[in-house]
């Protein structure tokens, strides 16, 4: 009896042992919870809500193109000063990782799948195109000399650094290249495109119109590749503010513009006007900065730049920049406009008659705010007025750009550095004498990709604010 | 009525001390020696019976004692057998000493519950019984082992029911768990740490499940060759626990252990806040911009009063003046007593440190344990209830525990095991800086106006309930209303539990069948009501835990002759983990305040995050040890693990130990030295990856509306992992000296693990912030001394101590291929982040430096600012310490017993955000008070105000220009001074333990029901004697984890006195 107790119980142990090891182990190691494949559409549309949450994002560090909407003296902190006075925190991985890579993978998930119509899918892959040199674009114009032809490469942890200038002609090639395949007679991403809903017409808008800036922006260091740029981008660019290229948020959190969930959601009261902009603002009697700012006992207080403020005393951000669902543009009509009026000064691409491009410009951006009844009173004025208005025309274009390009910073910044107007000089308390000419390199590159960061650093002249990019000709 | 033990021993001192002179003739000299098999012993007690007439052998053995010529002498010695020697009127008296085999032949538990004797083993271990465990440390059993074993590193957080970090040996793994292996009766537990980050709630780590007054015993098997047998799993050591059992009980015995514990604030770890200014940025105010205070009309009269400026963050506004009438936060609130009301300007006089409450721990437990025919048993039921320092905090746990074994037959032995725990809390605070800026900690060690009244606050949220704010428009919330409506809770319900049968095939072989099971469900739930920057929000974490264990085990022991013995164990485990966690969470807000329920959200919930990972591992191990005449032991053991998460065919790995002992002393013939072994080991364990880590999957954004996303994963997963390889080379001195009161154990170590699978971060321009890679060599190298005394040794007075000492030094040989550094962790708001780089030792601070002229340091001779590096690679601290240890002693007198534990750490580094950002917003005194010409630092520097740094100018020359104080980016505070201004050595020196006790004599007892009883008062860190980091607990933390020594938003630690009865019936 008792052995039989025995004899049962050890068969039992030994079938335990026996059921268990019969199983694939490995099998055991699958996630069942995520995915591993999912539609190309899906990184796509990721790709672009990343872009613009980074390019349009807020931040009070200087992390990332945020922080140029102080830079360019639009706004300012108050409190917390870091950004406002330069102190580098830079971080790349929003656009290589987020946008970049996600585009990268949409791409490769199309070009590997077999489907029926091609043509959608040049497009689509033609629209990859066109973001991603958007990014690299930007990504030049912050640093310099960036991680570009071995970037994007898992195998490879320490990706040289290629040549600003070089990387740029490459942008424009792929550019004109990715225009030219788009086919206006097929679908593209349909629904899941969130700049254009699918519009393969605006997406060669967009193309020309990015073609026409980088076009402009290189004018002065490489004037021969800067003018057939613009030549070629010039016959079809965005015309009307329907058109523009704009990322529009929706009202649920978190799918809200950053700003809001800054200043509504969170309530932080760290930004004002800057004196430097109201007062300009308030010279031209310019009807915007009621959009852009709020009065303070009627009238709009701007604060000095990169100092300790109470936040109270001075004209924050108005109603339109606190609505959720606030757009974030890439480009617009207005600053179309201004970049053909320039090419018209000088002489490029077949354009003339700066003035009326000048003024379509800033009828364009008032009519963005929907305050275009006020236009004609405003253009009328001698100083806004493109025959009357004060100094050379970099200047007249340039000052009216930077208020355009209120809430644009990146942009506002860029033309900053490559016009020279407005003229804008750093706090007394800063990291930097000047205001930055560029973006810093990432912290983590100087540990995680030292070699090549150094490499890259003295390429460029030293990886410092004061040093001037290729197209910034002083 | 019977004499307690203590009245009769002053009795008899007395009456001896008379006898002397009443009634010297019957006292007699007795001389003698006493010796054991070698020869003359030292140090042995020899005691007259019945009195406190005693002496000790000198080194030749040799003895003299006055004692009555009937008496009775009581000879003892460490080791060996106590005796009885009747006097009977002889003058000379020879006496051989017996060895105590019971000592000698110590057992302990080693891994996989296989109880050896000590000197066999050929790796160190130490053991803490279960005295030591249980009386001051309930609530989180790993805090006991602090101070108390050599070459274990604890950190505790001061949180409640925070987690404690145990290190033992230094982390040998650059971005694994490196916490040792919990291991109770057989059953490797878990010790997961669920905290979602460094800005989130410390959940604490699942050992804390454990009851502490159900251990017996605690061993610790430190390195490699200990823990060969449990493989992977154990690299790290472990942490073997034994039960108390029925085992020993006579009849049946009822115990009951109550306690209660009073919690006081340590101020020393609460920063001291100026007294001198009020709230504000500076005089940026008023019309002018040139005023500290805003100025508005309040009272209607056509002039401007003073108003406080409630959304400047920080203790740069005017200094108090009584005189001053200004309308500060609370005149705005019309449920405040100040409505608009000015009020003087005076520093408040109830400071932040009003905000606590001093906690109290109240512990029971009952057990029943007994033997019966053929079978001992154990029930226990506990209870322990602990209140946090802020208000409606509490974690309460309840533990059931069943213990028993049953000879089935003459060679079947069933034992089973059962413990069940239930663990409530609610109310853990937010650790960092919370998850929107709203940690209250941070906020006020960080961002705060020292002008604020914490008994004002406190009264008008108890009479508002309301989160009327210290900032109106502000967007700090009231730390009362948070408090009180922020009810995080969790709840942990856990089953541990085995059964198994030995069943003796021989009469030196058995073999052993084992099922266990460790599963829990972990419910965490956080509740937030309306704060200012965040709508009110509800979340929940539904965690189920899962791991089963099956071995089987021939064991085997047999002479082969009569001095060659072997015996070992043969075996297989099979262990399946299962983990499986669903993560929900309201969006935008509820639409019912105050109801708590994802169905209750406002706006659309965010999809469901859910997770599975399952983990199995078959392991078939040996060992086989031989001993020779009892001196000479060797052990081989191997196993080899097939693991799940290794990629199919390559998931197969073996690795052997050697470990061997050699007693010396038992070729030497020595009067001093009475126990002499050596130790020496190499072990080789194989680890393999973690869960789901070869596979690469896709991250789920929230859709954008309806436009599904879909993003790559920012960590690249890699199909091809190896596994991972740790090589450790030990040895060791075990030897005793003067019949066993003198004792040195010292262990040399180093290891060496090499592949390890690690995600590494990588540049983002390579599409990925991370990398699974195998890669990287870590090395420690380390000594252990552990030096116990019996100093003092009578029948009434005994002085045991014990001192541990350890050193630990790690080097990163190699990281992944062409990478120079790892980074292991970012601080956040700073530059400043925690490294592995090659040639350095684990966890290096890097950040801006100071820069330095001949090691002094460079002054800017325009602002006066320390001139700092350009980069911020710049090493500027590094996180372990240099060596730690304490210092366990304890004393009995009689029936009394005091005990006294310190504990040190020399060296590590803490970089302190709240010292950074605090200073920064002029809230401590070194932004305070006056400088070296006697004027107010915060004057300006035209008039004598400002402070010298300490430094020389770029040539050479001291420093003679002075800086400002005047504002917040001043020469004392981030981002301003070089991050290497706040990096702090991390030493202290802690009176860690305090108890004294006192046992009812059995005498008194033994017309009683009681069987004993024993009464106690225990302190607990009532004293920190040294330390250098200001205002805060060096061993303050975020969680457990490798990233320790950032101080962001640390609660204060509490001194902790406790009194507790153990009755026994």
């Amino acid at each position: 009896m008792k052995n039989k107790l025995v004899k049962t119980i050890l068969i039992l142990i030994l079938g335990i042992f026996s059921s268990c090891t019969s199983d694939d182990l490995t099998s055991l190691n699958r996630d069942t919870k995520n995915a591993t494949v999912a539609d190309a559409r899906t990184f796509f549309s990721y790709a672009q809500k990343a872009l613009a949450d980074n390019m349009h994002g807020v931040a009070y560090r200087a992390t990332g193109p945020g922080v140029t909407k102080m830079w360019v003296q639009h706004i300012t902190a108050v409190t917390y000063l870091e950004g406002a006075t330069y102190i580098p925190e830079f971080s790349w991985a929003p656009l290589y990782r987020d946008v970049l890579k996600n585009l990268d993978e949409s791409a490769s998930i199309i070009s590997q799948t077999e489907t029926s119509n091609d043509s959608e899918d040049t497009n689509k892959l033609a629209m990859i195109e066109i973001l991603k040199v958007y990014t690299y674009a930007a990504l030049v114009e912050a640093y310099g000399d960036i991680p570009y032809s071995e970037a994007l490469d898992f195998n490879n942890a320490t990706p040289q650094f290629d040549d600003a200038q070089v990387v740029y002609l490459d942008l424009i090639d792929r550019l004109t290249t990715a225009i030219s395949i788009l086919d206006t007679g097929s679908a593209g991403f349909g629904a899941a495109d969130l700049i254009y809903n699918g519009d393969i017409e605006n997406w060669v808008k967009f193309g020309n119109s990015l073609k026409l800036r980088m076009g402009l922006r290189i004018i002065d260091a490489l004037p021969e590749a800067g003018a057939k740029a613009v030549s070629e981008a010039v016959p079809n660019v965005i015309t009307t503010n329907g058109e523009n290229a704009v990322f529009e948020y929706l009202v649920d959190y978190p799918n809200t513009n950053p700003w809001w969930s800054f200043l509504v959601r969170q309530r932080l009261e760290y930004y004002v006007g800057t004196n430097t902009f109201i007062e300009k603002l308030n010279k031209f009697n310019d009807p915007r900065r009621a959009v852009f700012f709020t009065p303070v006992e009627g009238e709009f207080v701007g604060a000095e730049y990169g100092v300790v403020q109470n936040y109270h005393s001075y004209s924050r951000e108005g109603e339109w920049l606190r609505k959720p669902d606030l757009a974030a543009i890439f480009i617009d009509k207005a600053q179309v406009e201004f970049l053909l009026a320039e090419a018209a000064e000088r002489g490029i691409g077949g354009v003339t008659d700066p003035e009326a491009h000048y003024n379509v410009a800033i009828r364009a951006s008032f009519e963005y705010y929907g305050i275009e009844d006020q236009v004609d009173e405003y253009l009328a004025q001698p100083s806004v007025d493109y025959s009357t208005a004060e100094g050379p025309w970099q200047k007249k274009i340039g000052i009216q750009k930077w208020i355009a390009l209120f809430d644009q910073g990146f942009e506002a910044w860029t033309e900053y550095r490559r016009l020279g107007y407005p003229q804008l000089s750093a706090p007394e308390v800063a990291e930097s004498d000047i205001v930055p000419l560029r973006f810093l390199y990432p912290i983590g590159e100087q540990t995680l990709n030292e070699a090549n960061y150094q490499e890259a650093a003295a390429a460029i002249g030293g990886d410092s604010y004061s040093t001037r990019l290729f197209w910034d000709v002083d | 009525m019977k004499y307690s033990n203590l009245h009769k021993n002053v009795f008899l001192f007395f009456s001896s001390f008379l006898c002397c002179f009443s009634l010297y003739s019957q006292e007699i000299t007795i001389e003698g020696t006493v010796v054991d098999e070698n020869g003359p012993l030292p140090g042995v007690n020899i005691v007259v019976k019945g009195t406190s007439n005693g002496t000790i052998t000198d080194f030749d053995g040799n003895f003299e004692i006055i004692a009555d010529a009937q008496g009775t002498l009581v000879v003892s010695a460490i080791g060996f057998v106590t005796q009885e020697i009747p006097i009977s009127g002889e003058r000379n008296i020879n006496i051989s000493m017996v060895t105590d085999m019971e000592t000698l032949s110590e057992v302990v538990v080693t891994a996989l519950g296989i109880s050896r004797e000590k000197r066999s083993l050929g790796y160190a271990t130490q053991e803490l019984d279960g005295e030591n465990v249980d009386r001051a440390n309930r609530g989180n059993v790993t805090n006991a082992i602090s101070g108390k074993i050599a070459g274990v590193q604890v950190r505790r957080n001061t949180t409640l029911g925070g987690s404690s970090n145990v290190i033992i040996r230094g982390n040998t793994s650059l971005t694994g768990d490196n916490q040792p292996l919990y291991v109770i009766d057989g059953v490797p537990v878990d010790n997961s740490n669920y905290s979602s980050g460094n800005n989130s709630y410390d959940y604490g780590n699942a050992a804390s499940d454990i009851n502490p007054d159900d251990i017996e015993s605690m061993n610790v098997l430190k390195g490699a060759a200990a823990t060969a047998l449990y493989g992977s799993r154990a690299a790290n050591g472990a942490i073997i626990i034994t039960t108390k059992s029925g085992a020993g009980t006579k009849g049946i015995g009822v115990t009951i252990n109550s306690g209660v514990t009073w919690g006081t604030i340590d101020r020393s770890t609460f920063p001291k806040f100026q007294q001198e200014y009020g709230g504000g940025y500076g005089r940026v105010n008023g019309p002018e911009g040139n005023s500290y205070f805003n100025m508005q009309d309040m009272d209607g009269d056509g002039e401007l009063d003073l108003v406080t400026p409630f959304t400047q963050y920080g203790g740069f506004g005017a200094a108090y003046d009584p005189d001053l009438l200004v309308y500060q936060w609370s005149s705005v609130y019309p449920q405040s007593p100040n409505y608009r009301q000015p009020t003087p300007w005076i520093a408040p006089e109830y400071g932040p440190i009003e905000m606590f409450q001093d906690p109290l721990t109240f512990s029971n437990t009952v057990s029943l344990s007994g033997n019966t025919k053929g079978g001992t048993y154990r029930l226990s039921y506990s209870k322990f209830t602990q209140e946090g320092i802020v208000p409606n905090s509490n974690l309460d746990r309840n533990n059931f525990s069943l213990n028993s074994s049953f000879d089935l037959s003459e060679k079947l032995k069933a034992s089973a095991s059962a413990n069940y725990s239930i663990t409530d809390v609610q109310g853990r605070t937010e650790g960092g800086v919370g998850g929107a800026y709203t940690a209250i900690m941070t906020n006020l060690r960080q961002y705060w106006q020292p002008n604020i009244d914490f008994r004002e606050l406190r009264e008008l949220y108890e009479s508002t309930e309301e989160n009327l704010s210290q900032f109106p428009g502000g967007t700090i919330d009231n730390p009362f209303y948070v408090f009180d409506q922020n009810r995080q809770s969790d709840t942990r319900n856990r089953f541990i539990g085995n059964g198994s049968l030995e069943y003796s095939l021989l009469e030196w072989l058995s073999i052993v069948g084992r099922a266990s099971i460790d599963t829990y469900t972990f419910l965490q739930e956080e509740r937030q009501n309306t704060l200012i920057r965040i709508p009110s929000h509800y979340n929940r974490r539904d965690i189920f835990f899962q791991e089963v264990n099956y071995d089987l085990m021939l064991n085997y022991n047999k002479d082969l002759s009569d001095r060659f013995n072997i015996s070992g164990v043969f075996g297989t485990n099979i262990r399946r983990t299962n983990f499986r966690s669903i993560y929900n969470s309201t969006n935008g807000g509820l639409i019912v305040e105050g109801l708590y329920a994802i169905s209750n959200s406002l706006g659309i919930p965010p999809a469901a995050q859910e997770a599975e990972r399952n983990i199995g591992v078959d392991g078939y191990y040996g060992l086989v040890s031989l001993g020779y005449d009892n001196m000479l032991y060797l052990d081989v053991t191997g196993r080899n693990d097939s693991s799940s998460t290794l990629p199919s065919g390559e998931n197969s790995f073996f690795y052997p130990s050697i470990a061997t002992s050699f007693i010396f002393s038992n070729l030497i013939d020595s009067d001093v030295l009475s126990f002499g072994k050596l130790r020496l080991n190499y072990a080789e364990v194989g680890n393999s990856a973690p869960a789901l880590s070869l596979m690469d999957v896709l991250q789920k954004p929230t859709p954008f509306g309806s436009t599904q996303l879909y993003s790559v994963n920012n960590t690249k997963n890699n199909p091809a992992l190896k596994p991972e390889n740790t090589t450790s080379l030990e040895a060791g001195l075990e030897t005793s000296f003067f019949g066993r009161r003198l004792g040195l154990n010292l262990s040399v170590y180093q290891t060496n693990t090499e592949n390890q699978i690690m995600p590494v971060v990588i540049s983002p321009t390579t599409g990925y912030s991370r990398r699974f890679v195998n890669a990287g060599e870590v090395q420690n190298q380390g000594v252990e001394i552990q030096l116990t005394a019996s100093p003092i040794v009578t029948e009434n007075f005994k002085w045991n101590t014990t001192v541990n000492w350890a050193t630990n030094s790690s080097e990163i040989i190699s990281l992944y291929e062409g990478v120079e550094n790892l980074q292991l962790y970012a601080t956040g708001s700073h530059n400043v982040t925690l490294n592995a780089r090659v040639g350095q030792p684990y966890g290096v601070w890097y950040g801006s430096d100071f820069q330095y002229s001949n090691g002094q340091r460079i002054v800017n001779q325009i602002t006066g600012v320390y001139e700092k590096s350009a980069s911020s690679d710049q090493i500027i601290g590094k996180m372990l310490p240099d060596w730690n240890g304490g210092i366990d002693n304890t004393f009995i007198y009689s029936n009394f017993r005091f005990g006294f534990l310190i504990d040190f750490q020399k060296g590590g580094d803490i970089f302190s955000s709240d010292m950074a950002v605090g200073s920064r917003n002029g809230l401590y005194e070194n932004t305070t008070g006056l400088n070296e010409l006697g004027n107010p630092v915060r004057s300006p520097i035209e008039n004598g105000g400002g402070i010298l740094l300490e430094g020389v100018a770029p040539d050479g020359s001291p420093n003679t220009v002075r800086t400002s104080m005047m504002s917040r980016n001043h020469a004392l505070g981030h981002p301003t001074a070089p991050d290497a201004m706040f990096i702090y050595d991390a030493s202290y020196v802690k009176l860690r333990e305090v108890i004294l006790s006192y046992n009812l004599p059995s005498s008194l007892l033994s017309s009683t029901f009681f069987a004993g009883a024993e009464f106690s008062l225990i302190g607990s860190n009532l004293w920190i004697i040294h330390k250098n980091v200001p205002y805060a607990d060096p061993e303050a933390g975020l969680i457990s984890g490798n990233v320790q020594g950032h101080h962001q938003g640390v609660y204060p630690a509490t001194r902790d006195l406790g009194f507790n009865v153990r009755l026994q019936f």
